[in-house]
């Protein structure tokens, strides 16, 4: 079945309004964990008022685990700031693995439900290209989602990164359909984005990749 | 009454377990669903809270193949931040649905609620 295609500002949102819930999602992970660090501090203090011992290490322990939590959602918060400002340069240099690693950290949650797990070999030495950040993200998560979906019993798929002569080239492997070797491939759900970031995506059945290739400016 | 507790945020999932035992509640937890189908098949539960969101399983998922297990198990969803689609998969399971931080009072009353109702 041929999908249609979707403009890149839909396409967009989708993906803005996906990570955000998701970093809300983990946020209040967090927080839950601090309110039960909370409560539990509670609990062990109305017992030493009736008498019961005290351990001061184990309230030490607490204010740690509570310590880590306020660390884990400032990370979460830079990571959402990051998301957010992603937006304000319709044209920045980009180190390519830099902004790959950001998208699959701030998409694990979301890949790890699928019983996937994402893997990133960097190139050699850093490479970069000159286009709009979150289009870029955008269709390195476009993608990444097109191949955890054709991951045909593979637990992992792992996306290198390698210089080519006029950019760079992202092979993500091993991707295909169920009971196949091969995979049908539609171009048609990243036209658009493809098309605004100068990208190309091209499927390899008989290496089981998906390779998606940007120019060094767009 | 013997609660399985399962999240994959393990920090949370010790310390409620260990907050309803100071209430006389007899919880377990584990961090996976993979996990609690092992102690679902080797002990009794009178019901599972069930983190909706977690890695390669899900509450909801997890729910299904329990019930075929122990048929009169009860549930209750818990998560982060549900999305609408998974507060209308509670509602049509007839399960509760609470959303993280949850308050232990009202963790507890909506436990004993699901063993008197149903809850499934």
């Amino acid at each position: 079945m041929k999908m249609e295609t979707e403009a890149p500002t839909d396409i967009g949102l989708r993906y803005f309004g996906k990570m955000t819930a998701a970093i809300s999602h983990e946020l209040k992970n967090s927080l839950a964990i601090i309110n039960e660090n909370a409560g539990l501090m509670e609990d062990l203090s109305l017992m030493a008022k009736r008498g019961q011992q005290l351990d001061p290490q184990r309230v030490e322990d607490l204010s740690g685990r509570v310590i880590k939590q306020v660390q884990r959602a400032d990370t979460i918060v830079k990571k959402m700031n990051r998301l957010a400002h992603s937006v304000d340069d319709p044209i920045k240099e980009i180190d390519v693995a830099d902004l790959l690693a950001f998208t699959m950290e701030l998409g694990k949650k979301s890949v790890s439900s699928l019983g996937v797990d994402l893997q990133m070999t960097p190139p050699e030495s850093p490479v970069r290209i000159n286009a709009n950040p979150f289009l870029v993200m955008n269709l390195f998560w476009e993608v990444m989602g097109y191949a955890c979906t054709r991951v045909n019993g593979a637990p992992c798929i792992t996306i290198s990164i390698v210089r080519n002569a006029g950019g760079v080239e992202l092979v993500f492997a091993p991707v295909s359909d169920a009971g196949h070797d091969g995979f049908s491939f539609d171009q048609a759900p990243f036209s658009g984005l493809a098309s605004c970031l100068k990208a190309e995506i091209l499927a390899l059945a008989d290496r089981k990749a998906l390779v998606l290739t940007l120019p060094e400016t767009v | 009454m013997r609660v399985l507790l399962v999240d994959d945020e393990v920090e949370y999932v010790s310390t409620l377990a260990e907050r309803l035992s100071f209430r006389g509640i007899d919880a377990i937890w584990v961090s996976s669903a993979m996990d609690a189908l092992e102690r679902i098949r080797q002990e009794r539960f009178d019901i599972a809270v069930l983190d909706v969101k977690m890695p390669k399983m899900g509450g909801i998922e997890l729910k299904q193949i329990i019930e075929k297990i122990h048929p009169d198990m009860k549930f209750i969803y818990l998560t982060g931040h549900g999305s609408e689609h998974d507060y209308q998969k509670g509602v049509t399971d007839g399960v509760s649905y609470l959303i993280k931080p949850v308050n232990l009072d009202k963790l507890m009353s909506t436990m004993n609620q699901a063993m008197i109702n149903g809850g499934s």
